[in-house]
């Protein structure tokens, strides 16, 4: 390891934000770009912190983004490093993590599966908790709501044209 | 004592064919699905197929108010419910700052730790039926049924509690839920050296357990496994002592860890974490504080606030974390469950290489997987 | 031997039936009733009143219920002693389906086949309320789930609970088997 962690992080970040572990439950939020992402989580997996989880929110009704959340953690002592990356789903792909964690790969998928943001490079990009032929992505914002359910309610069945 | 990984030379001869085990497969712990590559009886790949119980606990998250979905939760994990439903609670609880009273938190942690024993207890019945043995399946039941009977008394159910509510628990704890608890524990110790010698010690379970399907610190560390069996690798890490919440901090506990990350120390893992759970529930019960279950003073409707929020606790498989991500209103933007068998079992295709096809019901039994949480 | 009561066509053994209270075909196609099964129908009965009291579930959980199906299995319940507690690990040697949890889109292909690789006559229980109409995971425009199990097989029981106790199941169990030796069941 030749420099140390927060050194990496502030060369490698957009912004930086500390956050108060007792409300939030993390300790701070870096916004990257995608050209930054694989070298960031290097220097995470060399100063031993886990990937905790990669998920996603829909923001496209007000960015026009998808915004990818990954969070890291240390095992011996708490030190939980949320990174953000915005992305277009339509034109734009995430760089995949699945060669430095192994966890990735199915995080990855599901965040496929759900939203429809596609990981360059990954094994193997394939729907994982939905059935393969589904033609939806499940949590975008715009598939499914319970209230634009039609009257009929229980034969509202049918998927967006997402 | 260190068991060292069986050693295997890879065969190269014969040729590769595919074997599928289930959806519907009595080991398979519900509905998953191995797609296994084979070389005469050896795995040379592995590919877990999820997704049968996909149930869209996120997207009706999304939908509902963050109260609306306080049953939800215990389903997710419906064999450590208790602690999935507390844990809900109380990530709502640090996004509102509501504080709980101190009799809560003590009941809390009796009910949390009574459903993570009897989680364990299902998990040495279930295993050992896998393995063939069909009588502590049936002791183990037997225990469970008592544990259940405790629970119901108090919450009205028997596997999808629903007992937890912000700032709080339904219903008070009477003395004689503590008596049948404290007794129901004496109990359990004698039991657990009767499992000693009925099972533990027996050469059948050894000689199919040990060295079997380990997992080294280094894969448990790039998966992010973590529960029974990451402590099994020999990394001493608990939500409950690294982020206590809760309440754990004010008990005396101890983590259990063992060397080798085989299967067997995965069940070295989970009978001693009964143990610490019993001086848990036995502590909580010794200091048991009188007062209210509910707070005095309570926000009227529960709104998540704008922006995002991380809870994590320690469920009877591991780290389980809400991500949840508020804009104001009572229903959340966003909620993430990051569940623990999900990133436990996405370790099994390096697990299960080379290893032989009998072995796989000893490997998959021994993470101890519930499929609807990793589907979710 | 039995009185044989012709306009239904069934004979009736004092034992199965003492009070004698008319059973109908389910079908309720009388036309099928011809001497031949008349003679036949003691033996029926006997048969009836055999798979009554040896039914053999298929090893198959879905979800939550599944647990509540095997603590009806075990030591404090014991589904062995209404003769229902050989739970057969294949398809082929079961003749009842416990629908034990949710049912989601991509398991229910897996469950129709089930279905049809189990051999006649055979019997399917929905326990719990998402086999009943998807429970508690049913909202306006959910797409991950079946809403109830009767749109894959023919159900004959109906379980409610979420999770129904072992005792609902066992109740579940006694009603199937007064349908069972009365020879009601759905064809196929």
């Amino acid at each position: 390891m030749s420099v140390d962690l927060p050194t990496r992080i502030d060369e490698l970040s957009t912004a930086s934000e500390e956050c108060a572990y007792e409300k939030v439950g993390f300790h701070q939020r870096h916004t990257i770009d995608a050209s930054v992402l694989i070298d960031l989580a290097r220097a995470f997996f060399e100063a031993g912190y886990v990937l905790e989880m990669i998920t996603c929110q829909d923001l496209r009704a007000e960015t026009q983004k998808m915004l990818l959340v990954y969070s890291f953690n240390r095992l011996e002592s708490v030190d939980r490093q949320l990174l953000h990356l915005a992305i277009d789903p339509d034109t734009e792909q995430a760089p995949t993590l699945s060669m430095i964690y192994s966890g990735a790969n199915w995080f990855e998928r599901e965040v496929y599966d759900m939203y429809g943001v596609r990981f360059s490079d990954h094994p193997e990009l394939e729907r994982i908790l939905l059935p393969e032929d589904a033609d939806f992505f499940a949590l975008r914002k715009d598939f499914g709501r319970m209230d634009e359910a039609s009257a009929g309610g229980d034969e509202a069945e049918e998927g967006d044209d997402d | 004592m260190t068991n060292p990984p069986r050693e295997l030379s890879p065969s190269t001869e014969g040729e590769l064919y595919t074997l599928n085990m289930g959806p519907q497969h009595p080991s398979m712990h519900g509905v998953l699905r191995l797609v296994l590559q084979l070389r005469g009886e050896q795995i040379v790949n592995a590919k877990p197929v999820i997704g049968y119980s996909h149930r869209a606990h996120e997207k009706m998250a999304e939908n509902r108010s963050a109260l609306q979905f306080l049953p939800n939760s215990s389903r997710i994990d419906y064999l450590s419910g208790m602690i999935y439903n507390l844990g809900y609670c109380q990530a709502v609880e640090k996004i509102l700052q509501i504080e709980v009273p101190d009799r809560a938190v003590h009941i809390r942690i009796i009910a949390a730790e009574l459903n993570r024993i009897s989680s364990h207890l299902l998990w040495f019945g279930t295993f050992l039926l896998d393995l063939g043995g069909i009588t502590p399946f049936l002791y183990s039941f037997d225990d469970r049924e008592q544990i259940l009977d405790i629970l119901d008394s108090v919450t009205g159910s028997r596997l999808t509690y629903c007992y937890g509510r912000f700032g709080g628990v339904t219903r008070d704890v009477d003395d004689e839920f503590l008596e049948r608890s404290t007794a129901f524990i004496k109990l359990l110790r004698t039991r657990l050296l009767m499992y000693k010698r009925l099972v533990t010690d027996n050469v059948i379970l050894r000689e199919r357990c040990i060295g079997v399907g380990v997992i080294s610190k280094d894969t448990a560390f790039r998966f992010d496994v973590t529960g029974p069996s990451l402590r099994a690798s020999g990394v001493a890490y608990d939500v409950r002592k690294a982020e206590p919440y809760g309440g754990y901090d004010r008990f005396d506990f101890e983590v259990p860890t063992e060397e080798d990350g085989d299967t067997m120390s995965r069940f070295h893992v989970r009978i001693r974490e009964i143990e610490q759970s019993c001086r848990l529930i036995e502590q909580a019960i010794a200091s048991m504080p009188e007062g209210d279950i509910l707070p005095k003073k309570m926000p009227k409707r529960f709104q998540i606030p704008k922006g995002e929020f991380y809870f994590a606790c320690e469920s009877a498989r591991g780290h389980f974390g809400i991500y949840m991500v508020g804009d104001g209103s009572d229903i959340p933007f966003k909620m993430k469950l990051r569940t623990p068998s999900f990133s436990n079992l996405s370790a099994m295709p390096e697990t299960l290489r080379g290893t032989m096809l009998a072995d796989t019901i000893a490997i998959v039994g021994g993470i101890d997987i519930v499929m609807p949480e990793i589907d979710r | 031997m039995g009185k044989v009561d012709r306009k239904d066509g069934v004979v009736r053994l004092p034992l199965v039936n003492p009070a004698n209270t008319p059973v109908r075909d389910p079908l309720g196609d009388e036309a099928m009733v011809d001497p031949a099964v008349v003679r036949l129908a003691v033996l029926d009965d006997l048969l009836n009143l055999g798979r009554a009291n040896s039914l053999w579930p298929l090893t198959f959980g879905l979800a939550c219920c599944a647990i509540e199906m095997m603590a009806a299995g075990a030591s404090k319940y014991d589904m062995d002693r209404f003769g229902a507690g050989v739970f057969r690990p294949s398809a082929r040697q079961a003749d009842v389906m416990i629908l034990a949890g949710t049912i989601s889109k991509k398991m229910s292909p897996v469950i129709r086949q089930l279905w049809d690789q189990m051999p006649s006559p055979k019997w399917a229980i929905a326990m719990g309320g998402c086999t009943i109409d998807g429970g508690p995971f049913k909202y306006p425009n959910q797409y991950a789930i079946e809403e109830g199990a009767d749109k894959i097989v023919p159900v004959d029981i109906y379980i409610p609970g979420c999770p129904p106790r072992p005792e609902a199941l066992i109740a579940g169990i006694l009603q199937l088997k007064e349908k069972v030796k009365a020879g009601r069941r759905f064809e196929g």
